[in-house]
């Protein structure tokens, strides 16, 4: 990239920052809904593999006894 | 030898569950078409919905096993109603993670004492009787017997929950996938949906298998092990 695409780069994301300050912060995306999509699937996989370990740990006991 | 059956059934099956939610966390991020009004959090659709229907499978299980269990007063009935029940509370759990953390983004809370919420939550409170009234009886046979008559009326709240969405007010959206003029969801939301369905209901029949076949053992004349794997899990 060259000095001058690093500078209207530059002033085209400080235009959008001032935009942005001017309509009060109206528009900038919240981070929030990720946050919580990302939590849903975490705390799935946490449930999940809490089941995992129970059985895991059962069938370990077992050993060769089958 | 049923044991062993039930255990490689149980081992397949939970690896084909595991890769197929894992290709679904591919669809939901990078394939499925972000929702028009909820945007992003719409997302956890794929997760909550699939272990909704995971959950009610699973006490839909115990139900059958418990009344083949309270007619034929057969072990395996019993044990695949304890293998079940687990699984049941297990993916209850998710789903009950899962929808207040969608409900907080799209409906503005965590929780709102509304039919089809309270209703899911007294079905999982049920199930988590069913443990307690096990233990609970001195006579271990009488207990199973309770249990299995709590499981049965516990499953009664099963249609009601699906039904109602549609009888009672309710802030949950209307049914989208089982209507009689067929799905009104995007056809990539579909598949999306689908496939996750696909995936948590062999992960589910495939760890239900494994709990299946230690709870078989455990019943069994009782050598050392068998016994410490026994307390292990009760």
């Amino acid at each position: 990239m060259t000095w001058a695409g690093i500078v209207s780069f530059a002033g085209v994301a400080a235009a959008e920052v001032a935009l942005l300050l001017q309509s009060g912060g109206a528009g900038v995306p919240s981070l929030r809904p990720y946050v919580h999509v990302f939590l849903a699937y975490g705390l799935a996989w946490v449930i999940i593999l809490f089941w995992v370990w129970r059985i895991w740990r059962g069938l370990q006991r077992l050993g060769s006894s089958d | 030898m049923e044991t062993r059956n039930a255990r490689l059934a149980g081992l397949i099956m939970t690896t084909a569950g595991v890769a197929t939610i894992l290709f679904v966390h591919w669809m939901v991020v990078f394939w499925v078409p972000t929702e028009a009004v909820q945007g992003i959090v719409q997302r956890i659709f794929y997760v909550h919905v699939p272990a909704a229907w995971t959950t009610f499978l699973a006490f839909g299980i115990v139900a059958l096993a418990s009344a083949a269990y309270l007619w034929l007063e057969d072990e395996r009935a019993d044990s695949a109603a304890v293998a079940a029940a687990e699984g049941g509370l297990i993916f209850g759990a998710i789903m009950l993670t899962s929808g207040p953390l969608w409900g907080r983004i799209a409906w503005g809370t965590y929780w709102t004492w509304e039919p089809r919420l309270t209703l899911t939550l007294l079905l999982w409170f049920t199930y988590l009787g069913y443990f307690l009234i096990r233990g609970s009886v001195a006579d271990p046979r009488r207990g199973k017997r309770f249990a299995a008559v709590v499981a049965i009326v516990g499953s009664l709240n099963i249609p009601l929950i699906h039904v109602s969405v549609t009888w009672f007010r309710s802030l949950h959206p209307q049914p989208v996938v089982i209507k009689p003029e067929g799905p009104t969801l995007h056809p990539d939301m579909l598949v999306t949906l689908l496939t996750s369905l696909a995936g948590f209901t062999m992960l589910f029949l495939g760890l239900f298998f494994l709990r299946y076949s230690i709870e078989l053992l455990s019943r069994r004349p009782r050598s050392g092990a068998v016994q410490r794997a026994s307390e292990v899990l009760t």
